[in-house]
């Protein structure tokens, strides 16, 4: 076939629409939430709840979104990601349902829950950017449920044919796949930063190629009718009327009736989705029949996508800076390179997109270098910035981090180990000693074994099980750092009262440490018909001056039991 | 609910200024001290008046205080029914709803006991559809019992001991080599004594007074042909419910020296503390004397009378026998022969302890065991019992010689957390808000109790570090 020869056109006066999200940044965010949360689609059209709708939208960073979301109960994108990760075998979930009544007309989703299939994550995310993006290309490609005639593309604004009689006719036997192929095939031909005509496209296409949609040899139908080319293509006054006007293949611009809209709503439908072009509509009212031409006028491709159709792909360029910022350049969103540094910094400022390029700003963090570092204790984080950079980091960065990977190590417990302590050396038991603390502490796995073998060599081991929220103390004549229950004991009479602090507020409020000591002054002060108030939440005891020459008196009756001692609060 | 929190709601929301003045006046609270509610909370709690309104109580009443005070927890209206008449579930004509039948029951309870300022009620908060008076709970505060009249009335004084069938429980000793058994009923199952793997077990616990007193009681019981009420499923019943024995102990209790029970005086008791029970032998007292619980003496008429039995009435020789009575060397061997005659309870459990125990031609005998001998506490091992095996058993010498040199010297420490603390201004921190709950091992490593973790995590997180855990199950096994 040859080059198309198409015209380059202004866009003044037209109204420029490129697509800024970026759809495989997007999934990958999709696809955290869906895997950090338990999400049950809705039970009668297996949508996403408006909730998480909602909850995704704010997360992609589109308040517009989020708030289409809120007031609609769905945003358009995202269920194109939604439905892309399904396709992508990324996650899984009941797409058939099941009838739930005699009378059901259609089927319901019962606790039908998102998994994501870990497994393919795992591969998808090991992919190159280059591969992830034309993993997702070959679903836009093969998306059999989507027509461009009949659905308009997620970003589009063209309306659709009437799908009227859709079943039969051409349609059936159109390889949509195979034309979407094609036109993609064409759109590498034309300059990029250069607005072409659609006009120009079309008369191209017709000169050149007329049955790249619809074949010159039209098969029969399964009743062994054939079709006429344009059997199932209808005029209307209005968007209402589906059947008004049948167009003929002689007619006058029949092809640009039917072929050429057709290009206009795939120009906004994959390619404008997948940031392949920037289109450009008229800003004039339609007046013509429905559904509407001529109304996309211009197009133009990106750098990215002839470099993608090449298979050629810039690599991330990722760069340290002194501020420890890291800034991450691509112009595919390099979903590995991120899976690695996102646990050790914190996003900075969201991706910017516009020609292609996004930027992604991150910066490290102490606390999360620290954390990744105790979840893989053979990370090395120097080497692995280093790698992804490609070049060394800035010398105080180099410092801070060395310092921070010493930070994972600053507290660690031992959980359900023992604690052999002994004045002998002990070699029998070596073998379960996994720290030596000090000469006479080590910390050991498997205690009950440890002391099985020391009481079968007669050392007369004392076993310890201490309580939960405190020591237990051990027999006196235990040889130990800790506390024993022959702890000194001071002559008897100080022995029976125990220190007793109380706190006094000017307004003598008395407040008890323990619910004892506030429970026998309560008492006693009653039974001496003392007038007092008593807080039972905070122990205290609020008096008139008056009284406290009562409280004195309690106190000395109590004074065999309770050391009082007040202390007076500023 | 916590019976503060109970008195507090009784005080300002359950009580009206009637219900206040009432009790203020029964329990004789100074009147313009106890004036404001809050104030009034303060006396009720008090010593004040109890004594003078305990006086005044029924014997069942009485009972019934007991009864609340062993159980030591709210209870709800149909508790009281067994004081004050069972609720009539339906008229001639129709079934009668909760409330109708419990009113005449709460109207006592408040009347007789709320309003002479014993007990504290309050409505429980429940979200379901009952009625107030299903949430009704009464309470007995705890510091109340002191004051409590004794179970018994009018005791009988009788001067000097009694007699206790202290062969009961020997015979069940004997049991074990070999003897007659004690109650044809109770040798199997749980009640079996034996010897088994090197210890002496009744059923397939360790031997001990506390077990051996259980199967006396249970033995009591049996005897009086007790037919317990079906309480499957109510727990509040059932935890307000003692068997025959138990509440002819409780009521035993609250004698004082020298007093003892007739036999109508224990039966008394049992329509409250055992209500719903049915007792076929009415022979509360004598089954217990007979089953070596109780102690009887009989009165100039020949009347027996019951007590429980007393320290001096259980040795009527004195002073217990010295070891050498009931342990003798075996000539064979190095163990040590047991007299189960002769030796106390509470010495047979340190044997029990100290030594591999078995049974050979219908001989207890005690050979040293350097396990046991390791295990046992201090007090044990220093005990006349040790005392006397380590002078007169070489054996036995060996090993607590052996023990003694290396006791206290080794510990095994677990259920505890251990840290490594790599940050001295963290250590310094967890040393200060821990305290003594913290101990330090070394100049890095700590240990502290386990229910601490959260508390210490908060901390090492505030001061900016991150918590590495290493479990154990992580470490490969040797």
């Amino acid at each position: 076939m040859k080059p198309l020869s198409l015209s380059t056109t202004s866009t003044e006066g037209l109204v420029i629409v490129t697509n800024d999200r970026d759809v495989l940044a997007d999934l990958f965010i999709y696809l955290d939430y869906v895997g950090s949360r338990e999400i049950k689609r809705m039970v009668r059209n297996n949508q996403l709840p408006k909730g998480d709708s909602a909850r995704i939208a704010r997360l992609l960073g589109d308040s517009e979104m989020e708030q289409a979301a809120k007031d609609t109960g769905g945003a358009v994108w995202v269920d194109l990601l939604d439905e892309l990760a399904l396709h992508l075998g990324l996650v899984n979930y009941d797409t058939a349902g099941e009838y739930r009544g005699h009378s059901s007309v259609e089927t319901s989703f019962q606790n039908n829950y998102v998994i994501v299939r870990q497994e393919e994550y795992e591969k998808f995310l090991k992919l190159s950017p280059l591969g992830q993006e034309q993993r997702i290309l070959q679903v836009f490609l093969h998306k059999a449920t989507h027509n461009e005639f009949y659905t308009s593309g997620v970003l589009g604004r063209l309306d659709p044919f009437s799908s009227w009689g859709s079943a039969t006719g051409v349609m059936p036997s159109l390889d949509f796949p195979a034309v979407r192929q094609f036109l993609l095939q064409q759109l590498q031909q034309c300059k990029p930063g250069t607005w072409y005509s659609t006009q120009s496209l079309v008369a191209a296409l017709k000169a050149e190629a007329p049955y790249f949609l619809i074949p010159q040899k039209i098969k029969a139908e399964r009743w062994g009718k054939t079709a006429e080319r344009y059997d199932n293509f209808y005029e209307g006054e209005d968007t209402w009327r589906h059947n008004d006007k049948p167009i003929a293949p002689d007619e006058p611009q029949a092809f640009e009736r039917v072929e050429g809209r057709y290009i206009e709503r795939f120009l906004e439908g994959l390619p404008l989705a997948l940031r392949f072009v920037d289109v450009a509509y008229t800003t004039q009212p339609y007046q013509g029949l429905h559904p509407s031409r001529d109304q996309l006028r211009a197009f133009q491709v990106q750098e990215r996508f002839l470099r993608l159709m090449r298979s050629e792909a810039r690599p991330p360029k990722v760069t340290v800076q002194p501020n420890f910022d890291v800034v991450v350049e691509s112009e595919i969103y390099p979903a590995h390179v991120m899976s690695q540094i996102k646990p050790l910094a914190e996003r900075v400022s969201a991706p910017a997109s516009g020609v292609g390029v996004s930027v992604i700003t991150l910066q490290l963090k102490k606390n999360l270098v620290a954390a990744e570092l105790v979840r893989k204790p053979d990370l090395d984080v120097v080497s692995l910035l280093k790698t992804l950079s490609g070049s060394d980091l800035p010398p105080n960065v180099l410092v801070e981090l060395e310092e921070w990977s010493g930070h994972a190590d600053r507290f660690t417990i031992y959980q359900d180990f023992g604690l052999l302590e002994s004045v002998e050396p002990l070699p029998q038991v070596e073998r379960y000693v996994e720290e030596h603390i000090s000469p006479t502490l080590r910390l050991v796995i498997l205690p009950e074994r440890v002391t099985e073998r020391l009481e079968h060599d007669a050392l007369a081991p004392i076993v310890v099980k201490h309580q939960l929220i405190q020591f237990t103390p051990l027999p006196p004549g235990a040889i130990s750092v800790f506390p024993k229950a022959d702890a000194p004991k001071e002559d008897a009479a100080k022995a029976q009262a125990a220190p007793l602090h109380i706190k006094r507020q000017t307004t003598i409020k008395l407040t008890f440490p323990s619910e004892a000591a506030f429970t026998d002054f309560r008492q006693a002060l009653a039974d001496a018909h003392c007038v007092f108030h008593a807080d039972v939440e905070t122990r205290a005891i609020l008096l008139a001056p008056a009284q406290m020459a009562v409280f004195e008196s309690v106190a000395q009756q109590l004074a065999s039991r309770y050391l009082v001692t007040l202390d007076d609060l500023s | 609910m916590e019976l503060s929190y109970m008195l507090s709601q009784m005080c300002h929301e359950a009580l009206t200024d009637a219900d206040i003045n009432t009790i203020r006046k029964a329990r004789g609270f100074p009147a313009k001290e106890s004036l404001a509610r809050t104030a009034f909370e303060n006396f009720f709690l008090s010593n004040i008046g109890l004594q003078a309104v305990m006086a005044s109580l029924s014997e069942n009443e009485v009972m019934l205080l007991h009864l609340l005070h062993r159980v030591g927890d709210e209870v709800a209206i149909p508790f009281f029914s067994r004081a004050y008449g069972e609720a009539k579930d339906s008229t001639y004509f129709r079934p009668r709803t909760f409330t109708q039948q419990n009113k005449p029951i709460f109207d006592q309870v408040k009347q007789n006991l709320v309003r002479k300022g014993l007990l504290v009620m309050c409505e429980a908060k429940a979200y379901d559809d009952s009625v107030q008076m299903e949430r009704w709970r009464f309470r007995f505060p705890p510091q109340f019992a002191q004051h409590l009249p004794a179970l018994i009335r009018s005791p009988r004084r009788l001067e000097g001991k009694g007699e206790v069938r202290s062969d009961v429980s020997r015979r069940k000793l004997l049991e074990a080599v070999g003897g007659p058994a004690a109650s044809s009923k109770m040798t199997t199952g749980q009640w079996q004594m034996a010897v088994k793997h090197g210890r002496l077990l009744i059923g397939d616990q360790p031997f001990s007074q506390e077990i051996l007193a259980a199967w006396q009681r249970a033995a009591w019981e049996l005897a009086l042909e007790v037919i317990p009420p079906n309480l499957a499923g109510d727990k509040a019943a059932a935890a307000a419910y003692l068997s025959p024995p138990e509440a002819a102990l409780l009521a035993l209790r609250t004698l004082q020296p020298g007093e003892w029970a007739s036999e109508e005086q224990l039966t008394a008791v049992l329509a409250m503390m055992s209500h719903g029970a049915k007792v076929s032998n009415p022979r509360l007292g004598h089954e217990g004397w007979m089953w070596g619980c109780l102690e009887r003496k009989l009165d100039e008429a020949g009347k027996p009378f019951y007590r429980l039995p007393a320290a001096e009435s259980a040795n009527p020789d004195g002073a217990p026998p010295a070891p050498g009575e009931f342990l003798k060397l075996n000539p064979l061997g190095g163990a040590v022969n047991v007299d189960l005659r002769q030796i106390p309870f509470e010495t047979l459990e340190q044997l029990n302890v100290l030594a591999k125990l078995e049974v050979i031609l219908h001989n207890l005998l005690a050979s040293a065991d350097a396990l046991k001998i390791g295990r046992a506490a201090p007090d044990v091992r220093q005990s006349p019992l040790a005392q006397w095996l380590d002078e007169n058993a070489p054996a036995f010498h060996k090993n607590f010689e052996a023990i003694a040199a290396n006791w206290g010297r080794t510990v095994v420490h677990t259920n505890l957390h251990v840290a490594r603390v790599r940050d001295l201004s963290l250590r310094v921190q967890l040393e200060r808000e821990l305290g003594p709950d913290l101990q330090v091992l070394s100049d890095e490593f700590v240990a502290f109790p386990v229910a601490l973790m959260p508390e210490v995590e908060r901390m090492v997180k505030k001061a900016g570090y991150v918590v590495k855990t290493i479990h154990s199950s992580t470490i490969k096994k040797p």
